[in-house]
């Protein structure tokens, strides 16, 4: 029958959604390798990934110059 | 021969499976609107940054936790007709960077003119957000960089560009319980409809007159029987008319009659009616399953297009409703 299917469907959706939305599994993953389920917020995408201890840029990401973020010392 | 009819309110036939559904949408509501209240704030500054001289903020102590994650919303102020491309870093207790984002962020004005009517516009693109988890602790330093700053033709620009920077922590994503809001919500209201087309179609019969009627073997103790009739009338049509409708059983002896008044709704143009329909809906407990006639008269006739008569057999109803039980022995 239809009803069994739409409230066990309904449930399912229920579920997941909750459970994805409150343990943010499309947040970003710190020190992680594998990233497969981000959702980029604002079209905020990754520039590089973490790769054997350390954050590598993406390859496009050299056209704008090495990172220069934060901190006494670093950069200039 | 005749039966004395009874009716009274039965709920053995209720279908609970889109009461489920309705409790789960509820359940996504509840979800929805708690999350409004998860996260407090830990920063919300405005900051410069330019390509040599990025903008910091920290450092903020991140554990792992259970539900939410730490969001860094960044909106980059940018002046008219201007390209902004700008990084959000994390770094950790060494300075080193754990995780970047990036945002093509712009801003273009223009003027517009149509039909005589003219005016400005003003588009904008530079919200950036980052949500992220830990899985140890961190102490984190927050970077602001821009990359490229140039005007709408390439130009390059060497100005410093202000940030609005807001750091909340454990927030949950929005955008998961909206869809599931929608898609729940949606299943519910489609599980409740379908409630209304349960059972098998055991007559539907329709006819461009008023009189309708045919036989079928419905029933049982188990079996809740629902007739249905719709009307289709013209603009004569009064405010209700009375369907009279009549029951027999397989040797057709008149079991059950009984006239019902149904309002019409009216549609109208201008004030004038132009058509209308009715419609009656009445759960019928028949005992024995048998061989049973269904017969409808509309009265009055004259406003009459059109009459369907439908009996569902085996129907299934969302709340109590009023059956009438015939029992023959």
């Amino acid at each position: 029958m239809l009803t069994p299917f739409l409230a066990i469907a309904t449930l399912v959706i229920t579920g997941v959604t909750i459970t994805a939305g409150y343990t943010q599994t499309s947040a970003l993953q710190l020190r992680e390798e594998r990233q497969s389920l981000y959702w980029p917020r604002y079209g905020t995408t990754l520039s590089g990934r973490y790769y054997g201890n350390s954050w590598q840029p993406l390859p496009t990401r050299s056209a704008y110059g090495e990172f220069r973020g934060g901190g006494p010392g670093a950069g200039k | 021969m005749s039966v004395q009819p009874q009716t009274r309110r039965m709920g053995r036939f209720i279908d609970l499976w889109p009461h489920i559904s309705v409790l789960s949408a509820s359940v996504m509501l509840t979800a929805l609107i708690a999350s409004a209240f998860f996260g407090n704030t830990l920063i919300s500054t405005t900051v410069q940054a330019d390509e040599e001289e990025p903008a910091t903020l920290g450092p903020i102590q991140l554990q792992q936790q259970p539900v939410g994650a730490l969001r860094v919303d960044v909106l980059a102020v940018i002046p008219e007709n201007q390209w902004v491309t700008y990084e959000i870093q994390i770094l950790d207790r060494n300075n080193q960077p754990i995780a970047t984002g990036i945002k093509q962020a712009w801003r273009e004005t223009g003027t517009w003119s149509e039909e005589g009517e003219s005016g400005t516009w003003d588009e904008s693109d530079a919200q950036s957000s980052l949500d992220m988890r830990a899985r140890q602790e961190e102490l984190v330093t927050i970077s602001i960089q821009v990359l490229d700053h140039t005007d709408t033709s390439g130009q390059a620009i060497d100005q410093p560009v202000p940030f609005e920077v807001t750091v909340h922590n454990g927030v949950v994503d929005g955008r998961y319980l909206w869809a599931g809001f929608l898609g729940s919500t949606i299943l519910a209201m489609i599980s409740r409809m379908a409630v209304s087309a349960s059972g098998t179609v055991a007559i539907r019969k329709t006819i461009f007159d008023s009189d309708v009627g045919d036989r079928a073997v419905v029933g049982g103790s188990d079996r809740l029987v629902q007739v249905n009739v719709n009307i289709n009338s013209d603009e004569t049509s009064p405010k209700s008319l009375d369907v009279h409708l009549w029951i027999k059983d397989r040797s057709g002896e008149q079991l059950y009659e009984h006239s019902f008044p149904v309002q019409l709704s009216l549609t109208k143009e201008d004030g004038k009616v132009e058509s209308a329909t009715g419609n009656l809906n009445v759960f019928f407990l028949l005992e024995p399953r048998s061989s049973y006639g269904f017969y409808v008269e509309v009265m009055p006739d004259g406003p009459v297009d059109q009459t369907e008569l439908s009996v569902r057999d085996g129907a299934k109803t969302l709340g109590i409703p009023k059956v009438i039980h015939l029992k023959s022995i």
